[in-house]
């Protein structure tokens, strides 16, 4: 299927080089070794919430635990009071008011670059790092969670996992789709490595568990 | 990965460690690094278990590498990823510039990747008109300065703050003797933000390529990465072969392993999983070999192949520490460069296999039981039957295995050597041709050699 390639690169072909590399490898591997079994699933323990708000908060991520009664509309405006933009990638019925943008694929970059506040469903939140999975059909234009300027994840109670084996196990991946696991607020420390919150992404997380 | 002329690394260290300040300073810089990696994984009880598995998984994997690679292929292929084979890196180099010249693309934005460092992909791109701008902050200052990165997951670990400040207030602006990292880091977000919306094509790395899926998974702290692929119309991912893991749930182990042996973080905050291009792009992934299955010929060495690129090596080389990265004079550095840079060229790097006390450090916190510290005693066995050993090692050498040969010459060499340690002028001894005592001293003669003191004392009992 090599041969499908819309073009030849250069004067070298494709087809030579794949099959000498291939032919390389094949004649210099080592005799084949056994494939190891991975560890076997780990049930969630106790304290699920607060040991993943606990390791959330080593990467300067916010763990809160929506109530039953509370309006995902109304936590967000108090946690973000001054954004005036809020990005959705889905449907939000709790939260379609009129600041409230629907992102999709066709967003234009210079929109997307205009976003506060991105607020998107993750699949799971992993307690031992804070991850938390999120799928290209909940952000609605890949970049989102990238460059808005603040982000919050809901993430369904239900749904956190003790380790990333566990993560990788209950996530399948979408082979036509993009997927992310998102561990906190984006941060750098390239300059004498002195941590600095918000280095080209969004410069803070909140992680909502709901119901 | 041919340096076009090196420095030896002995050389090159003693330039770094004249400054004594900075030579403090870069050495605690690293060791804290160190230490954060330690905390982290002393945290998780099975640790040493995840190495194990992690190195299983390669160890596997390199076994059966030309089927994971047609599999991967296979596999993209089906997503709707457009693959790439290069034999070398003139050949990655090339396939490169054909697909941004196919698209009449000018400027590229790229996220840190050592392979195309290793393929000189920036200066390629440059000479034929097209603007590279690196988008990790700290690749960013160095290619500000034009200077190579350091260090493979800290470029930039080498500079000062103050350096930056003045790097910065000259390229980008800031105001003149400001040196705070928050500010720099705010100034160097706008400065890259403006170039991700003019962006067309982004150029990434590959941490992890999952044959089962085509997934090519790339793990930033930034956001970077995906900044520039998100926003691009093509996107390619450059890749070394032995990139390939078999399984998607094997990236559990691996995302658990390579943050915290890099900087002692959990995970990495971005873990990002490229499957397909969005509707409409491009999404290339190139398969770079540059001498990789040749070194997987090589018995002794070729688990070196099953590295992640983490860093840990380096941050508890008590070498690298006290003479930085720029001192090895290849593209990786440090302990793992040591062991992968000969493989390469063993002319122009016959000298790295020696950058090093042999402590074991390195394979003590390698995440994937590279066994690097005796990779480097091998070399310096292949280095020195090569012919590479300089006249003074081979002379002294060979003087210590004559005398070493017969007790009859060591007893007569001993007796010689603490009488001339008594009575000769201490100018004999420490003077330039005796570079051992540079920053040495000898003890004391003793009157007797051990052999007469223990006949003396216990041969009695």
């Amino acid at each position: 299927m090599h041969l499908k390639h819309p073009f030849v690169l250069g004067t070298k072909a494709i087809a030579p080089m794949r099959k000498k590399i291939l032919a390389d490898v094949r004649a210099n591997k080592p005799a084949p070794l056994p494939q190891p079994q991975l560890p076997t699933a780990r049930l969630v323990e106790l304290d699920a919430e607060a040991r993943l708000a606990e390791n959330a908060a080593k990467s300067k991520s916010k763990v809160l635990r929506l109530a039953v009664d509370d309006s995902l509309g109304q936590v967000i405006s108090t946690l973000y009071p001054k954004e005036q933009s809020i990005g959705v990638g889905e449907e939000m019925s709790e939260l379609s008011d009129a600041t409230t943008k629907r992102i999709t694929a066709e967003t234009s970059v210079a929109e997307l670059a205009d976003v506060h506040l991105a607020v998107l469903r993750a699949e799971l939140a992993v307690i031992e790092n804070g991850a938390c999975w999120v799928s290209e059909s909940a952000m609605g234009h890949r970049g989102l969670p990238f460059a808005c300027e603040h982000l919050a994840l809901l993430v369904p109670r239900r749904q956190l996992v003790e380790t990333m084996h566990e993560a990788y196990a209950q996530v399948t991946p979408n082979r036509q789709n993009f997927g992310v696991f998102i561990a906190g607020p984006s941060k750098t420390a390239d300059i004498e490595q002195s941590l600095v919150i918000g280095a080209q992404g969004p410069r803070s997380l909140t992680i909502i568990l709901t119901e | 990965m041919k340096p076009a002329s090196r420095i030896p690394h002995a050389s090159a260290a003693a330039t770094f460690i004249e400054d004594n300040e900075r030579t403090s300073w870069h050495d605690a810089s690293l060791w804290h690094v160190r230490k954060k990696r330690d905390a982290s994984a002393h945290g998780l009880p099975e640790w040493e278990a995840l190495r194990q598995l992690a190195s299983d998984i390669k160890d596997h994997t390199l076994s059966q590498l030309d089927t994971y690679l047609e599999e991967f292929e296979q596999s993209a292929t089906a997503n709707g990823v457009q693959v790439h084979w290069a034999a070398t890196a003139e050949d990655h180099n090339r396939i490169v510039h054909q697909i941004l010249a196919q698209k009449r693309i000018d400027a590229i934005v790229k996220s840190k990747s050592m392979l195309t460092e290793e393929c000189g992909l920036n200066p390629y791109l440059e000479a034929r008109g097209i603007e590279v701008v690196d988008t990790d902050l700290g690749e960013r200052i160095i290619q500000l300065l034009e200077q190579p990165p350091s260090h493979i997951v800290m470029p930039a670990i080498h500079l000062r703050k103050e350096e930056i400040g003045q790097l910065f207030h000259e390229r980008l602006g800031t105001e003149a003797g400001s040196s705070d990292p928050q500010y720099l880091t705010e100034a160097a977000r706008q400065h890259l933000r403006a170039k991700f919306l003019e962006g067309t094509a982004a150029v990434t790395g590959v941490n992890f390529a999952v044959a089962e899926t085509g997934t090519v998974t790339v793990c930033t702290n930034e956001g970077n990465a995906d900044m520039g692929v998100h926003l691009a119309e093509v996107q390619i991912h450059c890749m070394g072969i032995e990139k390939v893991i078999p399984r998607w749930e094997d990236l559990g182990v691996f995302t658990r392993l390579l943050a915290r042996s890099a900087t002692g973080q959990p995970i990495t905050i971005y873990t990002s999983h490229h499957h397909a291009p969005r509707p409409g792009r491009e999404m290339h992934v190139i398969l770079v070999d540059n001498g990789r299955s040749e070194h997987l010929g090589r018995e002794d060495f070729r688990n070196a192949l099953k590295c992640i690129r983490c860093g840990a090596c380096m941050n508890t080389c008590p070498v690298y520490r006290r003479s930085g990265g720029h001192s090895y004079g290849s593209v990786i550095p440090g302990p793992i460069g040591s062991i992968l840079t000969p493989g390469f060229d063993l002319e122009s790097s016959h000298d790295l296999p020696f950058a090093s006390t042999l402590c074991g450090s390195c394979s003590d916190v390698c995440p994937v039981k590279i066994d690097i510290h005796e990779q480097l005693y091998k070399w310096r066995q292949v280095a020195s039957e090569a012919g590479y050993l300089p006249l003074s090692k081979r002379l002294s050498m060979r003087v210590g295995s004559w005398l070493l040969a017969r007790g009859q010459r060591l007893r007569v060499g001993g007796a010689l050597a603490r009488w001339m340690m008594r009575t000769l002028p201490k100018s004999m001894f420490y003077n330039s041709l005796n570079t051992w005592s540079n920053s040495r001293d000898l003890p004391d003669a003793p009157e007797t050699s051990f052999r007469a003191w223990y006949k003396s004392n216990r041969s009695n009992a």
